[in-house]
Parts: C-alpha cells; structure tokens; sequence
C-alpha cells in the first residue's frame, strides 16, 4: 500500500534570494502535476515538515518554485541550504483557484506580503492563459520596498496587467530612507486608483490574517458579491491528508477543502480568518 | 446466532488468543483499571468499570515512529506486531470501528489493524456512561467475538472470519442462541439528542455554554487524552547523536492545546480557550458527523470520569440542546 506520509526527494536546482528573509527554491520534480493553489509538505529529515505553497505556475515543467520565508524551524534549515542539495516533497494538496468557474472573467488579485507567494501561482497562470480571462489585476502591498517579492518580475507584469504597487512605509527596515517613488500606504488604498467598476470581477485575497477583512470591505464597497471573493487560507497542515485536525476549521478542512475557499462558504466558518 | 462458553472455559480460549497474539487487557492497577499487555489469563479483569486510557493507547500509541531517518533517506517503519484485545466494553470496540473510518488508508494503523483481533465482553454500565445516546451500544464488525455476560457463562457472537474461527473452538457449546442484535440496554443518566446537539453548534455558536464552560476547563487535555476517539497528531523529527540518524514521529496531540492552531509568524486562529473548548465538541458532534455519519463520541464517560474541573459533556451538550 502507498504510504500516504512518505515525501520524495527532491533537487534543489536553484535558490534566488527575494528579500533579507524570502527565497525562493527551485525544486527538481518529474510528473508532478498540480494547480495554482495548491501546496506541498516539504520535509527536512530530522528538522520536520512543513506545508508551503507553489508559487510556480504549471507551465513550467520539469520544476516547482517555493517562495520561504525563514520564520520557523524548517523554513530556516531550508535557508541555509543551496542549489545541489536535497529536500523532501509531498503533495500537491489542497484545491486550488476554480479557474473552470472564472473563465472570461476580470480579476483583482490582492496580495500583503508573502501572500504574494500562492497569488503569484495563479497571476501567471492566468497570464500565460490570457485570451481566457478578462482585465487583470494585481494590487500588490508590502512593508517596506526592502519586502517586495519578485521584482524581477514587476516590468512584465505591468506590461501584461494593471499592476499597482504600495508598501506601508518608504523607509528601509534600518530606518533608512529608500528612494522609493511609488504608493505609500496599506494595500487597500490603492482600490482608489482602480478607474475601472470591479463589480463583475472575481477578487482573489492573500495575505497576513489582518488583511482580509479590510480588503473584503473594498471589494464590497465596490459592489462585488462575496461569492466572486476567493481567499487564499493559512494553517499549519502536518498531514495535509484530512486526518491530523490542524487545519479544521467547523466542517472544513484547510488540507482538503481549501486552501482556497469562496468568501460566501468561508464566512460561515466563525475562525476562518 | 451465538455460541455459550462457560466461564471456567475463558481460560483456554485466553491460551489460544495467547498462541498468536500480544493480547491487551483490562487490569487492575490499584484502584484503577487499565488495558495492558497481560501474559496469564488471572490477570485479566472480566467485570471492570472503564479503563483509565481507552484501546487507542496500542492502536495509535503515543509516540509512534513512522519513518526511520537513515543518512537523510526516509524509510517507512511498519509495525509487525499482532495485537488482541481480550475483553473490551462495547464503546471502545465502537471507538475502533470509528477510528477505521478515519485511518483506514494510513499505513500504520491499517498494518496494525488487520493483524489485530478484537474480543469484546458484556459491561455494567456506570453512571458515566451514555453510549446509547452515541449510537455506540450496539455490536459491529469492528469487533471479531463478542461474549455477552448470561448468568454463571457467556454467549459469544462472532461477527468476522476470526470471530467465526474461535467460535468453532470445542471450548465453546454446540448450543446456539439465536439473537438478532447484541446490545447493551440500560438507563442513561441523560439521554442525548447528539445529532440534533451536533447541528446546533454551528447555528448557536456564540451559545453561551462554551464562556462558562471554558471558565471551569483548565485545558489539561485529560479529556482528550483519554477519549477513545481523540486522534489529533502532531508529526516530529527526533534525531540520535549520529548525524543524519533519527526518527520522524506521530504522537497525540489535543486541539485543547494554545499551540493547536498556531501557524509560523505566530498568529493563533483559536487563541481563546473558548474557542478551543468548542471545538472539541464540533469536531465530535458535528464535523465528524459530516464526515462520516456518526459521532466521534462512543459515550464512554472517560472524559467525565478524568476532567479535575468536574466538567460533564453531557451537561455542556444538554445545555446547548436547550435541555
């Protein structure tokens, strides 16, 4: 019988530093199908396991991308590693973003912080797949310019899609001025600069826990219906299989159910976010 | 249709389970009763109240090593050893059954599950107990031989090919008993509507039952500690001195717990004990009802039994029924 638990090992190809605690790590995989979304347990031996998003699009073959940040115990070891070394997979899990359901449709994608890291995943499927979906875009808010991720990619980015950008502060973690030239303030103020109605539009929300709520009432503001709101949900999922009951929220698990969850079901479920 | 055993004639069929398996029973341990291994036949407690842990201590033990890490490769560690309970009361051969709902594609449990042999006995239900209300009184193939107390003998009922093998033992009568279903009746203390109860909780979340409740719970865990059905885990890796050597393992861990639902960076979706407390109750009543079909409470009255705060489910359940 298969062991449900058992990781497979996996080449790191590449690790490209994003931020002074975000990388990202380029792993070797052979068959491995998934949809943005989705999430991967990645083990350690001897540290543990984690479960961490894909924040590669399934275009990309031979390879998935995991964007780190080094806050806990496997996600530092997993820094101090570099390319030729070995890590250990599982998955995919979860369900990911029901593109089948918003096809032809305009999409605002808001993202704080690593959240950017799943978003990420699905912006460039749906650019990769643009004929399919109507307006795109992408407001995009972290805490300083030091904390933006994938800024190598920005240019493309606000060629393909209306990209707006805002960190909370202007100012360098040192306390140190940065140059920055672009938006200051949290993610929701750029909703101001849409001259577009996104009512008709599906919202998809990542971010810290704090975020949400705020940006679920821009999207209402703005007359969408909860159900065009998807979010993206955070738990520390140690099976990733339904059976540890990290990740249960009520009736749903985060492992199985989600990540992503319709607005309209996860508001339902009091703890969600 | 069942099959009587004179109790003097319990003994051999010990000796026989004995043959082929590491055989799990009630003891007495001072003034407790626990499930140990036990190697003589007077060992083993036929009339016993509830033991303390529940047969999950030996099915999912406490901490179980899944994988060996052997120079940074992980190697499945699958248990070998047949196990056989000698004597459980009807909810925790129930709380088996539910248990294989959950588990039946993990590779651990199911290894130990299919070597496992399961003899259940007749109970005099105690004051704690609401197994009825649970669905949990009556006899399903989750047990192998059943021996169900009448007068100075048993009448054991098999319900699997194992069950049948024994039951075919010249230790046992050639008289048979015809009896549709074997169950346990008797009078509840409080008789439960659980799955009216398990809806509710969704719909009267903020009943204020879990405010006072939780004032009272000192989130010990004692409760899930010992329930039969409790089977959260945590999953660790535990390295020896030897590099690259160790162990990933799976233990019990309790959603009563403040790191419960923590995630990295620190935020805690149930950082109120409240919060925490419910869940317990959603999880049995409601989401696993959802799941599967009935409660992952078997009514075993263990949680009563063990909380320091004199916390009673039934009462929190009742209050929230608007009993």
């Amino acid at each position: 019988m298969e062991n449900i638990y058992k990781p497979f090992k996996s080449k790191i190809l590449k690790v490209t530093e994003q931020t002074c605690d975000t990388k990202v790590f380029r792993l070797e995989v052979k068959d491995f199908k998934y949809s943005p979304g989705q999430f991967v347990e990645l083990s350690i031996p001897g540290v543990g396991e984690a479960p961490i998003s894909i924040t590669s699009s399934p275009h990309e073959e031979g390879y998935i991308d995991l964007c780190v940040r080094r806050i806990g115990t496997v996600t530092n070891a997993l820094h101090r590693m570099k390319a030729g070394d070995y890590v250990w997979i599982r998955g995919p899990y979860g369900v990911g973003f029901p593109f089948e359901t918003i096809k032809g449709k305009d999409i605002v994608y808001v993202a704080g912080g690593i959240g950017m890291a799943p978003l990420r995943s699905s912006l460039n499927y749906v650019l990769h797949h643009k004929k399919e979906f109507g307006k795109i875009t992408v407001l995009y808010g972290a805490r300083t310019p030091a904390d933006l991720l994938y800024k190598e990619e920005f240019d493309r980015w606000a060629k393909e899609c209306n990209f707006l950008v805002t960190v909370d502060s202007d100012k360098l973690p040192d306390g140190k001025p940065s140059g920055w030239k672009g938006n200051i303030g949290v993610v929701t103020t750029l909703f101001a600069k849409l001259n577009y109605s996104i009512k008709d539009a599906i919202g998809i929300v990542c971010g810290p826990p704090v975020m949400y709520k705020f940006v679920i009432q821009e999207f209402r503001k703005a007359g969408m219906p909860d159900s065009s709101i998807y979010i993206s949900l955070e738990r520390h999922m140690k099976c990733g299989v339904g059976k540890c009951q990290h990740c249960q929220i009520n009736n749903r698990y985060v492992c199985l159910d989600g990540p992503v969850f319709n607005y309209a079901d996860a508001k339902q479920l009091p703890e969600s976010i | 249709m069942g099959k009587k055993i004179k109790k003097e004639n319990l003994k051999k069929l010990f000796d026989d389970i004995s043959k082929e398996y590491r055989v799990i029973a009630p003891v007495k341990r001072k003034d407790d009763y626990v499930l140990m291994e036990v190697k003589d036949f007077s060992e083993v407690a036929l009339d016993y109240p509830t033991t303390v842990l529940p047969p999950k201590k030996f099915i999912m033990p406490y901490k179980e090593p899944i994988f060996a890490l052997d120079g940074g490769e992980f190697k499945e560690i699958i248990p070998e050893e047949k196990i056989a309970f000698f004597g459980l009361h009807m909810c925790d051969v129930n709380a088996i059954g539910r248990l294989d709902l959950v588990f039946w594609n993990d590779p651990y449990y199911k290894a130990r599950r299919e070597k496992m042999l399961v003899v259940g006995i007749s109970c005099k239900p105690i004051e704690t107990c609401f197994c009825k209300s649970t669905g949990a009184n009556v006899l399903t193939n989750a047990c192998d031989l059943f021996l169900k107390a009448d007068g100075d003998s048993y009448v054991g009922f098999s319900m699997t090919e194992k069950g049948r093998k024994l039951l075919s033992q010249l230790y046992f009568g050639p008289e048979t008993v015809d009896v549709k279903e074997v169950k346990i009746d008797y009078d509840e203390k409080l008789h439960l509507d659980v799955y009216a109860i398990g809806k509710k909780i969704l719909e009267d979340y903020n009943n204020p039952v879990w405010e006072e409740t939780a004032k009272k719970c000192l989130a010990c865990t004692n409760c899930t500690l010992v329930c039969p059905l409790c089977y959260c885990f945590d999953v660790i890796d535990e390295t020896f001195v030897v590099p690259n050597e160790g162990q990933r393992v799976r233990c019990w861990d309790s959603c009563l717990l403040l790191s419960f639902a923590r995630v990295a960076g620190g935020h805690n979706f149930r950082k109120d004990l409240k919060a925490r407390y419910r869940n317990v109750y959603t999880h049995k009543f409601k989401t696993f009802v959802d799941e599967f079909g009935v409660p992952s409470c078997v009514g075993c009255g263990r949680c009563i039994t063990f909380c320091p705060a004199d916390i009673d489910m039934r009462e929190t359940l009742s209050k929230l029924g608007g009993a």
